[in-house]
């Protein structure tokens, strides 16, 4: 299998979010509006790169009775120093995200990654896979914000795209989308266009490899 | 020696974490500096914003709010016999230096701790406000135990030293959507021209649901509540009974409208 494809498989048909569906709490938490979900996605595609090759290049002296505690530390320190880069540098978005960074550490995805892959390969296609799948994680989350600002409060990126009435133009917010459930929703509905797109392509070309591999 | 050996897996563990402490403890001590120099200007935006010089709405700049900070006069307040001092470096003074130091704040006893504090410190910085733009007189900070941590804030005053013009929290950590909730604009908006004193100088202010009530008499001194965050909301009252009451601002607060008292008598 070429390599690359470790990168890029994680994006859609095995996207962590909709076919795995791992990392559904921070999808629903952080996704109000889109600059928020920009962040979280930066932290959780460094996270997850860094800990599958560092977990990676260690699978061989980790003795197996200790596994998963050695694997959190690794993880809750990537993210602790994440946390603290974002405190420091985007103090504004850190007061926006307050615990979600810190709750990075129980993101299923990246004990989900660092179990089912990074044991068993090597440094260079763990941190392929991790950011492989940070980025399907990430292409969620900006969906889903992008959605969610745009319907919920009529803007994107802070910026004004449709008047709302409060503002003075025509616009009728939908309050729905301002609260967490309402992800539910898109995600719902993002797992049924991929789905259904995957089970298309695998109609044309004859084989069920895609759900074997999977 | 086998992955499973005991002295291997002692040693991988203390390895690993050793070298995960350092990573932590050496990002920590190289950032905080940074961090502490941006929570100067935050302060300041905070107190602005609570006396209404500056709207939510203004993109934070630091030189604009220092030059408007000049229409904000900084006191030190001992707590425990309502002077007030100058000190050398009042403008910069953060009162979250000194809340857990033992040289400067006592213990306060179980009983009248209702903001869950620990300990109380002996100076608070407190801001009169000179502008025409507000009609703000006094600013002052309020802090204590939310759901997860301290919650930090500053309330401005109108010149009866009663009547709230506008309320800020800031540096917290209450749940996302629930209880930090607590810094929506609108609901802040709701604390605009409540009072915290009825007419007998006893604490009046509380949460509920009469704010929007057409009785005068209930609707002066409350708030709405929060729904769905109850330990939120009874943190900010009790924030506000054990500031206001006798062990902090009470005593300062009576004897400045006395003095106001006598001043027009």
């Amino acid at each position: 299998m070429n390599h690359f494809s470790y990168l890029t498989k994680p994006i859609i048909t095995n996207n962590p979010v909709t076919v795995q569906v791992l990392g559904l709490c921070s999808a629903l938490a952080v996704t109000q509006s889109l600059l928020p979900a920009l962040i979280m996605s930066l932290a959780v595609t460094l996270v997850l790169g860094f800990s599958g090759f560092v977990i990676s290049l260690l699978r061989h002296w980790i003795p197996t009775s200790i596994r998963l505690i050695l694997e959190m530390v690794i993880v809750g320190s990537a993210v602790i120093v994440t946390d603290e880069i974002i405190k420091t540098f985007a103090p504004d978005m850190s007061r926006i995200l307050t615990v979600f960074v810190g709750l990075i550490v129980t993101n299923c995805i990246i004990l989900g990654r660092a179990e089912s892959f990074a044991q068993s390969h090597s440094p260079g296609l763990s941190l392929l896979d991790g950011i492989g799948n940070g980025i399907g994680y990430s292409l969620i989350l900006i969906l889903v914000g992008t959605v969610r600002e745009l319907i919920g409060q009529g803007r994107v990126l802070n910026e004004v795209i449709l008047p709302t009435i409060t503002q003075g133009g025509w616009y009728f917010q939908n309050k729905f989308m301002a609260l967490p459930a309402s992800a539910f929703f898109i995600i719902g509905l993002i797992v049924w266009a991929i789905r259904s797109y995957s089970l298309n392509s695998n109609k044309q070309s004859g084989s069920n490899k895609q759900r074997e591999s999977r | 020696m086998k992955n499973s050996s005991l002295s291997k897996t002692l040693m991988v563990a203390i390895s690993i974490i050793f070298i995960c402490s350092l990573m932590v403890s050496s990002a920590v001590s190289i950032l905080r500096p940074i961090q502490t120099a941006h929570k100067a200007p935050q302060q300041f935006r905070t107190i602005l914003l609570a006396a209404g010089l500056v709207s939510s709405a203004d993109k934070a700049k630091t030189e604009e709010n220092m030059s408007l900070f000049q229409q904000v006069e900084p006191r030190i307040l001992t707590l425990s016999d309502a002077t007030l001092a100058i000190h050398i470096n009042e403008q910069g003074y953060d009162y979250r230096q000194f809340i857990e130091d033992p040289n400067a704040s006592t213990p306060i006893n179980k009983k009248e701790d209702l903001a869950r504090l620990g300990r109380r410190p002996k100076h608070m910085p407190i801001y009169w406000i000179h502008s025409s733009l507000s009609k703000a007189k006094l600013v002052l900070p309020i802090y204590g135990k939310g759901m997860w941590s301290m919650i930090h804030g500053y309330i401005a005053l109108e010149q009866d030293l009663n009547t709230i013009v506008g309320i800020q929290f800031y540096d917290l950590a209450e749940t996302p959507g629930i209880g930090d909730r607590i810094l929506d604009k609108t609901w802040l908006d709701g604390w605009q021209g409540k009072q915290l004193y009825d007419a007998k100088g006893n604490l009046a202010f509380k949460f509920g649901n009469m704010s929007n009530s057409t009785d005068q008499m209930l609707s002066r001194y409350q708030v709405d509540s929060i729904t769905g965050a109850t330990i939120t909301v009874n943190a900010l009252a009790n924030i506000i009974e054990f500031w206001f009451g006798e062990n902090a601002y009470g005593p300062f607060l009576e004897q400045q409208s006395i003095k106001k008292q006598d001043a027009e008598g």
